[in-house]
């Protein structure tokens, strides 16, 4: 069999454990601005690179990185080859800011058409900004290859693609033939820490730009997220401090303070 | 009566609402679909159909016709199990059919899978995991809102696409009362066959099952009890909680879980499950943003925590400072004598 091929759909996002307070909501703009917290890459999207990782280790091959953006951060993708991607490929074009899930898997399966030879892509089951949870299945649909989602984990078996996927009581084993898409669930495991000579080592490896036009999509055709309103939660719940002269007595005091307000 | 989809007829103002299936049983999210969509049609002048997927399903069919206008029975051998490949295609042929103006499915595991792909074979636009949904009608449009940034933003995103498509988080709308009349039950036959399925089942592995997005009282650990004594503390108070609320959980945030204290899918936030008790009670819970975004549509929070600053304080309804340990065996005392 030749070398496996596997594209890794990973997603640069502000870090989803920022205190709420680094969220800042521009209702008048429909934005939120991180402030004060890192990008990073979803934290999802990293468990299907460990995904593809736990593949490549048992069975060989290649992995392709692959971001969209309208700007991403070199510190923050680098670290997948770190972590063992051989190659990294950012799609950076100010026509990719802000798209809708439809158009981001355009741009997204444009860009794997345009690798030619895979066998797996691997996304998230979902991204810890938008929280959409569509792209990796509207790629499946564009390429019309047979999708797994949900997996917890990933193997080979025979030329074919073995995944455990979850459901509600349990997990069902699916199988699949190649070329497949996989979206991934945290159960997979977290990114494996890259060694110090891995990191060194990721200097040398490739990192290919590309724009709209290398991908041959029309910016007309791409749709934005439409979005009619945006607001911060009301988190104004009024706590009730439960006081009391000991830890025992504040104990006892908030059964019956329950019990007056009739939660229990 | 019977159609088949050769048979169009003239389009009709309709929500479509997904039948939710356990096993055989009608999933709860079902009967707040149901409200949800009726929310809609009486303001859009609509029809109100449900629709069931499945194999011998008409017992399900004559009892969700209590609830709607209209019942889409699609009874197909190949539908027994969930199947994506099949399921997508037999949606979209009833949608191509009917032509629906929305259709409102549950945000379950299954639908996380199908309703992006029925969108896409739609060419319309999905909205996952609203917790609210209404109807511009100035233009039309479906209204969708929905918990973004972890939580700390609300985006509500406009559909301006036909069919308009949500998933629709359980338990954040109440249940739909039953009627005095009955809906048409319409026998849909959709032609489809095996080789639709580009997956095949190996085999279905069924294992120890948490119910938290059904709990009505969930007691979670977060890293100030993330300990085995802490756990069986937990336990205890969760048993004590039996006493009032018939469906009671552990929940934990993710240093329980990395302690390998718990099993991953007792798991609550952004990560892992999305809640809506009646009564939640953090332990030792800091309330990190990651978490407070699975428990948002809560009734009543309760935070125990040693420490006063603890951001969890400012999303809690009762509030008690001090260590769980002295906290909670009064507590739960209490809670023993009262019931």
């Amino acid at each position: 069999m030749s070398e496996l091929v596997m594209v890794v759909c990973l997603k640069q996002v502000p870090d989803p454990e920022g205190p709420a307070s680094a969220f800042q909501v521009d209702s008048e703009a429909k934005k939120v601005t991180p402030v004060g917290i890192p990008p990073l890459i979803n934290p999802f999207d990293e468990n299907a690179l460990e995904a593809a990782l736990q593949l490549k280790n048992s069975f060989g091959g290649r992995i392709i990185a692959v971001s969209m953006g309208a700007k991403l951060s070199r510190p923050v993708l680098t670290k997948a080859l770190a972590a063992g991607a051989d190659e990294l490929i950012l799609l950076e074009d100010e026509h990719f800011a802000d798209l809708n899930s439809l158009s981001t898997a355009h741009v997204l399966a444009n860009a794997i058409k345009r690798i030619g030879k895979y066998e797996l892509i691997f996304t998230g089951r979902q991204a810890s900004d938008w929280d959409f949870g569509q792209t990796g299945l509207i790629i499946t649909e564009i390429l019309q290859i047979p999708g797994i989602s949900l997996a917890q984990k990933v193997k080979m078996e025979e030329g074919n693609v073995i995944v455990e996927k979850l459901n509600r009581n349990g997990y069902e084993v699916v199988k699949a033939s190649l070329p497949a898409l996989i979206t991934v669930s945290s159960e997979v495991g977290d990114l494996r820490m890259a060694s110090v000579q891995a990191i060194m080592a990721a200097r040398k490896k490739p990192i290919t730009v590309w724009g709209i036009s290398d991908i041959e999509i029309d910016p007309d055709t791409l749709e934005r997220r439409k979005i009619h309103s945006l607001f911060a939660p009301s988190r104004g719940r009024n706590c009730n401090l439960i006081e009391g002269q000991s830890s025992s007595e504040k104990g006892e005091k908030l059964a019956s303070r329950l019990r007056d307000d009739k939660v229990i | 009566m019977n159609r088949r989809d050769s048979e169009r007829e003239p389009m009709q103002k309709r929500i479509l609402s997904l039948v939710e299936k356990e096993g055989r049983e009608i999933a709860p999210v079902t009967f707040e679909l149901l409200q949800a969509g009726r929310k809609l049609a009486d303001k859009g002048g609509e029809s109100l159909c449900a629709v069931v997927l499945g194999h011998e399903v008409s017992d399900i069919s004559k009892e969700i016709a209590s609830f709607s206008d209209e019942v889409y029975c699609l009874d197909n051998t190949l539908l027994a199990t969930f199947q994506v490949d099949i399921y997508v295609a037999v949606l979209a042929n009833l949608c191509l059919n009917l032509g629906p103006n929305t259709v409102l499915m549950g945000h379950t595991l299954d639908n996380l899978d199908l309703a992006p792909r029925l969108a896409y074979r739609m060419e319309t636009q999905l909205v996952t995991d609203c917790i609210d949904v209404d109807i511009d009608l100035e233009t039309g449009h479906l209204l969708c809102t929905k918990p973004v940034y972890g939580g700390n933003a609300i985006a509500i995103f406009e559909i301006d696409k036909k069919p308009q498509m949500v998933t629709l988080r359980p338990k954040v709308m109440e249940a739909i009362q039953r009627r005095a009349t009955t809906g048409e039950i319409i026998n849909f036959e959709s032609s489809i066959d095996a080789t639709l399925a580009k997956t095949e089942s190996i085999e279905i592995i069924t294992g120890e099952t948490v119910s938290l997005d059904r709990a009505n009282a969930i007691v979670t650990g977060g890293r100030g009890a993330a300990s085995i004594e802490g756990i069986k503390e937990l336990e205890g108070l969760a048993a004590a909680l039996k006493r009032y609320f018939d469906k009671v959980e552990l929940g934990a945030t993710r240093p329980v879980i990395d302690a390998n204290l718990l099993p991953s899918y007792h798991q609550i936030g952004l990560t892992g499950e999305k809640v809506n008790p009646e009564l939640y009670i953090a332990v030792g819970v800091s309330g990190a943003s990651q978490h407070i975004a699975g428990i948002t549509g809560t009734k009543k929070i309760v935070a125990i925590n040693k420490n006063p600053q603890a951001p969890i304080f400012n999303i809690a309804d009762y509030g008690v400072v001090g260590q769980y340990q002295d906290v909670l065996p009064a507590f739960i005392k209490k809670l023993e004598e009262f019931s």
